[in-house]
C-alpha cells in the first residue's frame, strides 16, 4: 500500500474536515434548525443519530496520532457511522409502514458518507455510495410523505455538495501522492548527482596523491642508486602516509559557522602572516555548513591566499568571512597587480582554477575570481538552499502537480453536474413559487458568474473577471429578498447556496479572497434583506449557515492547500539537502576507501619495503618500475587498464618496452564489450613488440578510428 | 638527482648543480644553459611561473613530468619550454631529449602531443589540416621519421610543422595583462584588423 507523508497529511486533513462539519451540523440541527412536522422516532434512534455524527469527529482527533493504516481504518469507521442512521431509519420505516412526517435533516447528509468513501476506496466507490444513498434517501422521503419543495431543494443541494466533495477528496489525495512521488524522485536524483560528484572529487584527490607522491617514490626507487635509497625511504614514507590518510575526511560533519571562522583565522595567521582577517555575521545567520562545502571553501581560501602571496608580494591582503541568513561568503582580496581574467579561459587559471572547480563541484557552492589592475578578489559562496526557499536544484527538481492543478481534470465534470443540478432545481422552484421569474433570474446569475470566470480551469481568472463573477453571485444571494417571505423556507435559500457554490469554484480557481468577499457580502445583503422582510432570525441562520460553510470551507481548503504546498516544498528541500549531503559523504568515503584498498593492494607492500630503507636489488627496482607503469596506466590509460592488456603491458615492460597508454576520450561512452575488444586487440599488437616504445591510445571522438596502437615498427587503427 | 648521472654520462654535457626550488637555484647554482625542471616542485610553486622565472634568468627549460595529467602538461606547454619529457621514459630517451634541448632544439613527445591534441581550445586555433594531422600522429606515439613517411614529407618539414604548432599553441594561451595587450595580441594573431592610417 502506498502512503507517503503528504498523502497521509491529506487524508488526516480530510477526515478532520468531515469530523468538524459533522459536529457543527449535528449541533446546529439539534439546537437551531427546527422542523414543522417531524417524523416520530424512538429516543434510542435519536441518540444513535447524534452518536453517529460525533464518531467522525472523534476518529479525526485520533487520526492525527496514528499512521497510514490507522487513518484508513478510522475513516472506514467514520464511513460506517455516516451510513448507519439512514440504513436503520429505512429498516424502521419498512418494518412499521405508515409513519409520516419530515425526516431528520441529518439523515440526508450524504456528504460525510461520500467523502469518507472517497478517502477509503477512491472516487469510483464514492460515486456508487452516493448514488445508492441518494436513491435510499429519496425513497425514504417518498415513503414518509416528505417530498415537499423544501426537502427536494435541500437534498438536491446536498447532492451537489457531495459531488464536489468526492471530486475534491480525490484530487487532494492524488495531490498528496504526487508530492510524495516528486519527493522520492527528487531525493533519488539528488543522491545520484551527489554520488557522481563525490566520486569524481574522491578520484581527483586520489589522482593528486598518486601523481605527487606515489609515482615519485616508485620512480626514484626504480631509477635510483644505493646512495639515493635514503631519499627513496623518505619519499616512500610520505607517499604511504598520504595513501593511508586519503580516506580520512577533512571535515567529517556539518561545520558550525564559528568553527569555520576559527579555521579561516588559523589559515590567515598561521599560513599567511600579515593577512587581515575579519568576520561579519548578521543576526540569525546560518548555523552550520555542510562538510563538503566547508572543506572545499577552506581549501580554496587557503589556495587563494597562497596565490596572493606569490603573485602579489607586498600587497595588502584580506580574508573576510560573511555569515548571512541564507549562506556564507568568503572573500580573499589583495590590492596587488592583478590580471585580465577575460584573457585567460577559466580552465587556464592553474591550481586556482582546480581549487575553484572543486568548490563549484560541491552542491550550492559558487566561486569566482575578479582581477584587474587594482587587485584580485576571489569570492567563495555557499548558499543554504533550505533558507533561500528554493525547493531543490534545477537538476534535481521534479515538477509536482499543485493541489489546484490536481483538481483540474475533475473540476469541469463537477461544474457541469453541479450546474445541471442547480438548473433542475431552478426549474423545479419556478413551478412552486409565486414569481417564477425569480428562480430563472437566479440560474441566469449563476450561469453569468461561471461564464465571467472563463472556461479554463488551469488559469487563474483576472481580477476583473473575478469581480464580475462575485458580483453575479451576490445578485443570486440578493434574490432571496425578492421572494415572498412565506416562500422563504420553501426553497431554503436556493439562490444563496448556488451563489456560494460559484464562489467556491472561484476560490478553487485561485481567487480565494475575492470569493470570500463575494460570499460575505452576499450573506450580509440577503440577511439584511430577509430581516427587513420580517423573517425570523432562526430561519435566516438556518438558511444562510450552509452557504456560509460552503464559502468559508472552500476558502479554508484553498488556503490550507497552499500552506501544504509550501510545507511540502520546505520538507522536500530539507530532505533533498540532507539526502544529498549524506549521499555525498557516504559516496566520497566509499570511493576513497575503495581507492585506498586498491592502492594498498597494488603498492602497499612495495611502499612498506621502501619505507624500511632496506637496500634495493635489481629485481626490486624493476618491480618498482612495473608498478609505476601500472599506476600511470590506471590514471592516464583509464579504461585501457584492463585485462588482457594489464598483463601484456607488464610482460612488455619486463622485456624493456616503454609502454604508454592514453585514454583520450574520457567523456565518450564506450561499451564494456568494445573496451574488451580494444584491450584484446592492443594486447596482440603489444605482444609483437620486442623493444623500443609502444603507445596505445583510445582516440578522441571525432577521429576515424576508435583506438590506435603504435610502435617503432608499425602503427594501426582499431575501427571496431 | 638521478638525472645527474645521465647528464654526466654524456661528454657534451656538463652538470652544473641542482636545487629544490627556483629561488634556491638562483641563489646556489651558477649560470646554466639548460634547466631540467620538475613539473611539480615540493614548494608548491606553479610550473608556468617557474618556467617564466628561469627564462628570465637566461636558461632554456625542459620539463620532467610523471606524465599522467594532460591538464598539467597543457599548462606548462603554454610557457616557453623546449619540451616535456616523461620521467619514466627510458634513460636514453631522456638523455637524448636533454642533449637536444642543450643544443637549443625543441622536443616533441607523445605526452605533449596527446595533451595538446585533446585540448578543447586547439579546435579554434589557426592550425592547418596538415598540422592537426601531424599533431594527431605524434599523439598516437609515432616518431618524426614515421610521421614523415606516413605523410610523404621530409623530417625537416615535420619539424617546421611542429615548430608552428608550438608557436600557435603558445600564442592562444599567451596571457594578456591589460585590455590593450589583449587587443595587441589579437592584432598579432590576425584575429583583429590592425589600425589603419587616415
Amino acid at each position: 500500500m502506498r502512503g507517503g507523508r503528504s498523502e497521509l497529511w491529506m487524508r488526516r486533513a480530510l477526515l478532520g474536515a468531515v469530523g468538524a462539519l459533522d459536529l457543527a451540523a449535528i449541533i446546529a440541527t439539534q439546537t437551531v434548525v427546527g422542523r414543522i412536522d417531524p417524523l416520530a422516532l424512538p429516543i434510542w434512534y435519536r441518540i444513535l443519530l447524534v452518536a453517529c455524527f460525533v464518531v467522525p469527529a472523534i476518529a479525526a482527533v485520533i487520526a492525527q496520532f496514528v499512521g497510514f493504516r490507522g487513518v484508513r481504518a478510522l475513516t472506514f469507521v467514520a464511513f460506517v457511522a455516516s451510513v448507519v442512521p439512514v440504513t436503520v431509519l429505512l429498516i424502521l420505516v419498512l418494518v412499521e409502514p405508515g409513519r409520516t412526517g419530515q425526516l431528520p435533516w441529518m439523515v440526508s447528509a450524504s456528504t460525510s458518507a461520500a467523502a469518507t468513501a472517497a478517502i477509503v476506496w477512491g472516487a469510483r466507490t464514492a460515486w456508487i455510495v452516493l448514488g445508492a444513498l441518494t436513491v435510499v434517501i429519496w425513497t425514504l422521503s417518498a415513503l414518509v410523505g416528505d417530498l415537499i419543495p423544501n426537502r427536494v431543494a435541500n437534498d438536491t443541494q446536498v447532492l451537489v455538495i457531495s459531488i464536489g466533495i468526492i471530486v475534491l477528496s480525490g484530487a487532494l489525495i492524488r495531490s498528496g501522492r504526487a508530492i510524495d512521488d516528486a519527493t522520492v524522485s527528487a531525493l533519488a536524483a539528488a543522491e545520484r548527482r551527489a554520488v557522481g560528484q563525490a566520486r569524481q572529487a574522491a578520484a581527483e584527490r586520489a589522482r593528486a596523491i598518486v601523481h605527487d607522491d606515489v609515482l615519485a617514490a616508485l620512480l626514484l626507487a626504480a631509477r635510483g642508486t644505493p646512495q639515493l635509497d635514503r631519499l627513496v625511504s623518505k619519499q616512500a614514507a610520505i607517499a604511504a602516509e598520504r595513501v593511508r590518510t586519503l580516506a580520512e575526511p577533512e571535515l567529517s560533519a556539518d561545520v558550525l559557522l564559528a568553527e569555520l571562522g576559527d579555521r579561516l583565522r588559523e589559515i590567515a595567521f598561521v599560513e599567511s602572516p600579515g593577512v587581515a582577517f575579519s568576520v561579519r555575521i548578521v543576526r540569525n545567520a546560518v548555523g552550520a555548513i555542510p562538510a563538503p562545502a566547508a572543506t572545499a571553501i577552506v581549501a580554496a581560501a587557503r589556495q587563494a591566499l597562497t596565490n596572493s602571496a606569490r603573485h602579489a608580494p607586498g600587497a595588502r591582503t584580506s580574508l573576510i568571512l560573511f555569515g548571512m541568513r541564507d549562506g556564507i561568503r568568503v572573500v580573499v582580496k589583495d590590492d596587488g597587480r592583478g590580471f585580465d581574467t577575460a584573457s585567460i579561459p577559466p580552465d587556464r587559471l592553474g591550481v586556482t582554477a582546480t581549487i575553484l572547480g572543486r568548490v563549484r563541484a560541491v552542491p550550492d557552492c559558487e566561486a569566482e575570481i575578479e582581477s584587474d589592475t587594482g587587485g584580485t578578489t576571489v569570492t567563495l559562496r555557499w548558499r543554504d538552499s533550505r533558507q533561500s526557499g528554493d525547493e531543490v536544484d534545477e537538476a534535481d527538481s521534479v515538477t509536482a502537480p499543485t493541489p489546484i492543478r490536481a483538481l483540474s481534470p475533475d473540476l469541469r465534470i463537477a461544474l457541469v453536474i453541479g450546474l445541471v443540478a442547480e438548473a433542475a432545481l431552478a426549474v423545479y422552484s419556478a413551478t412552486v413559487v409565486a414569481v417564477p421569474l425569480v428562480p430563472v433570474a437566479g440560474i441566469l446569475a449563476i450561469g453569468a458568474s461561471l461564464a465571467a470566470m472563463g472556461w479554463r480551469p488551469l488559469r487563474v481568472p483576472s481580477a476583473t473577471r473575478s469581480l464580475w463573477a462575485a458580483a453575479f453571485a451576490i445578485i443570486a444571494f440578493a434574490l432571496i429578498a425578492v421572494g415572498d417571505p412565506v416562500e422563504y423556507r420553501l426553497v431554503i435559500g436556493w439562490y444563496a447556496n448556488a451563489g456560494a457554490f460559484v464562489m467556491a469554484v472561484l476560490a478553487m480557481r485561485g481567487r480565494p479572497f475575492i470569493a470570500l468577499g463575494g460570499v460575505g457580502l452576499g450573506i450580509a445583503i440577503s440577511a439584511a434583506a430577509s430581516a427587513a422582510q420580517g423573517v425570523s432570525l432562526v430561519d435566516i441562520v438556518s438558511v444562510l449557515a450552509r452557504p456560509a460553510i460552503i464559502g468559508l470551507g472552500s476558502v479554508a481548503v484553498v488556503l490550507v492547500l497552499a500552506a501544504l504546498g509550501r510545507r511540502a516544498a520546505r520538507i522536500r528541500a530539507d530532505e533533498v539537502e540532507a539526502a544529498r549531503a549524506d549521499a555525498w559523504r557516504e559516496a566520497e568515503r566509499a570511493e576513497l576507501l575503495e581507492r585506498v584498498r586498491r592502492l594498498d593492494a597494488l603498492i602497499g607492500h612495495t611502499l612498506d619495503g621502501l619505507v624500511s630503507g632496506a637496500p634495493l636489488d635489481a629485481e626490486a627496482r624493476r618491480e618498482c618500475a612495473l608498478l609505476e607503469g601500472a599506476l600511470r596506466d590506471l590514471y592516464r590509460g583509464a579504461r585501457l587498464s584492463r585485462e588482457p592488456l594489464i598483463s601484456a603491458t607488464r610482460r612488455a615492460r619486463a622485456r624493456g618496452v616503454d609502454v604508454v597508454l592514453f585514454d583520450d576520450a574520457p567523456g565518450e561512452p564506450i561499451s564494456e564489450a568494445e573496451l574488451d575488444q580494444i584491450a584484446g586487440w592492443m594486447s596482440q599488437r603489444l605482444e609483437a613488440v620486442r623493444s623500443g616504445g609502444f603507445t596505445g591510445r583510445i582516440l578522441p571522438a571525432d577521429r576515424p578510428g576508435r583506438a590506435s596502437a603504435a610502435s617503432e615498427e608499425s602503427a594501426t587503427l582499431f575501427r571496431g | 638527482m638521478a638525472v645527474r648521472g645521465l647528464v654526466e654520462s654524456d661528454a657534451a654535457l656538463e652538470f652544473v648543480g641542482h636545487a629544490e626550488s627556483v629561488s634556491d637555484l638562483f641563489r646556489r647554482v651558477g649560470p646554466a644553459d639548460l634547466v631540467i625542471l620538475d613539473l611539480r616542485l615540493r614548494d608548491g610553486s606553479e610550473a608556468v611561473h617557474n618556467v617564466e622565472r628561469i627564462r628570465g634568468w637566461g636558461a632554456q627549460v625542459i620539463v620532467l613530468t610523471s606524465g599522467e595529467d594532460p591538464y598539467l602538461i597543457r599548462e606548462v606547454s603554454r610557457a616557453d619550454v623546449l619540451g616535456i619529457v616523461r620521467k619514466s621514459a627510458p634513460p636514453a630517451t631522456i638523455l637524448a631529449a636533454i642533449a637536444a634541448a642543450a643544443r637549443g632544439e625543441s622536443i616533441a613527445t607523445a605526452e605533449w602531443a596527446a595533451a595538446l591534441d585533446t585540448d578543447p581550445d586547439i579546435e579554434g586555433a589557426p592550425l592547418t589540416a596538415r598540422e592537426r594531422e601531424v599533431l594527431a600522429l605524434y599523439a598516437s606515439g609515432l616518431g618524426a621519421k614515421q610521421v614523415a613517411t606516413r605523410l610523404g614529407l621530409s623530417e625537416n618539414t615535420i619539424d617546421d610543422h611542429l615548430r608552428r604548432i608550438r608557436a600557435v599553441y603558445h600564442a592562444i594561451h599567451r596571457p594578456a595583462n591589460t585590455k590593450v595587450e589583449l587587443y595587441q595580441r589579437g592584432v598579432e594573431d590576425g584575429f583583429l584588423p590592425g589600425p589603419t592610417a587616415g
